[in-house]
């Protein structure tokens, strides 16, 4: 099960090709049978060569903050993902650098040092808020599926850098 | 509609999972998933989503995980009706701290309450242990719950008798009140005198059965006598 405060360590069973439309509301990620042969897996290994992008979690409550961490690990193994406490978030940015963060409630710290975040259910709403390189959006019900997309820009956006 | 049927796996426990936040609920059914003897029939976002999959799928669910607070109302009435259902569990996984609403799933049929701020891999292990046939509450436990609710019941029952001794007056003199205004400020709202506000006061507090103004406001407020701006 995933530690808090702990970098989740990636498997090679991983991959993309299995997964359900996007858009699909009731997205179910299924385990890969083969990601040797994905090309998603690899564009992922090319990722890896380049280093390994980082998603910091910490949102609340752990049971959301942990699922989807474990999802993100599965589905995107070039990632490291990180999960902490809420209050931890400002000096976690600061000693780990993410490429993206997701959490309930934005900081200024986070709001100019990260380039990639997501409020994800501020307060325990339904809405949730993004921002990808300086762009906000918002989400009337985000999906998995949107939260790994924007793991994707944040990917191609540390790839940039 | 937010409803996904999956396939069975023989032998498998069947899951429904009735939460409205979409991301964790697919998180979820993903932690599930990937468990050998566990498969997803159905996802719903809201009660009559999850209505909807049990009229559709009656014979599909071994387990329903069931937030409380959904966007078209509370879970205790699908509780209830899951809980009439032969073979059908429910674990209710929800983010509010209220023990009473704990207490009052249990009451209507729920097999185990979990927080959301349990560990993700405590939730599919409570499922697991529900499934082989282990109580995830003791009986004391139960009982205290069912206690919980009993005493809830009987103050919201004493609190309505109180209420409805109030005069049209008296809940003027308290609405005035929760917006904020003092004795004297009452009084030239309702165009009274100072004394005659305080009468009214008095009396107040003796039908609620509390002794300041600001008790008396907080209970006018808990009971949705009074709107706070």
């Amino acid at each position: 099960m995933l530690e808090s405060g702990t970098f989740v360590s990636m498997t090679a069973e991983s991959g993309s090709q299995h997964e359900a439309t996007r858009g699909d509301r009731n997205f179910v990620p299924k385990p890969p049978d083969n990601p040797s042969r994905d090309p998603a897996a690899e564009a992922a290994s090319e990722r890896r060569r380049k280093g390994r992008p980082r998603v910091l979690m910490a949102n609340e409550p752990r049971a959301y903050r942990e699922g989807i961490a474990a999802v993100i690990s599965q589905l995107r193994p070039e990632v490291e993902v990180k999960t902490v406490e809420p209050n931890a978030l400002d000096t976690s940015i600061e000693r780990f650098s993410p490429d993206m963060v997701i959490c309930s409630k934005a900081t200024d710290a986070l709001k100019g040092g990260v380039r990639v975040w997501v409020e994800l259910y501020p307060e325990n709403a339904a809405y949730s808020v993004a921002s990808i390189g300086g762009r906000r959006m918002e989400y009337t019900e985000i999906q998995l599926p949107d939260l790994l997309s924007i793991v994707d820009k944040a990917e191609e956006l540390a790839g940039t850098n | 509609m937010g409803i996904i049927e999956n396939h069975t796996r023989e032998y498998s426990t069947r899951i429904l999972l009735v939460e409205d936040h979409a991301s964790f609920r697919q998180a979820l059914a993903f932690m599930f998933e990937r468990e050998r003897e566990f498969v997803v029939t159905g996802q719903a976002g809201s009660l009559a989503e999850a209505r909807a999959f049990m009229r559709k799928e009656p014979d599909e669910v071994d387990v329903a995980v069931v937030d409380l607070a959904l966007p078209d109302g509370d879970g205790f009435g699908l509780i209830e009706e899951l809980a009439s259902r032969p073979g059908v569990m429910t674990l209710v996984l929800s983010a509010s701290l209220e023990p009473a609403r704990f207490a009052r799933a249990v009451e209507a049929g729920a097999s185990g309450v979990l927080h959301k701020s349990a560990a993700i891999g405590e939730v599919v292990e409570a499922v697991r242990r529900l499934e082989s046939g282990e109580a995830l509450l003791s009986p004391a436990e139960v009982i205290e719950m069912l206690r919980m609710v009993s005493r809830k019941r009987q103050e919201e029952y004493e609190a309505q008798r109180a209420i409805e001794k109030l005069t049209p007056r008296e809940k003027q003199v308290l609405q005035a009140l929760g917006e904020g205004l003092d004795s004297k400020d009452i009084a030239e709202k309702l165009h009274i005198t100072v004394e005659t506000e305080r009468t009214h006061m008095v009396n107040i507090l003796g039908k609620l059965d509390v002794h300041s103004r600001l008790q008396a406001l907080v209970f006018a407020a808990r009971h949705g006598l009074v709107e706070i701006r």
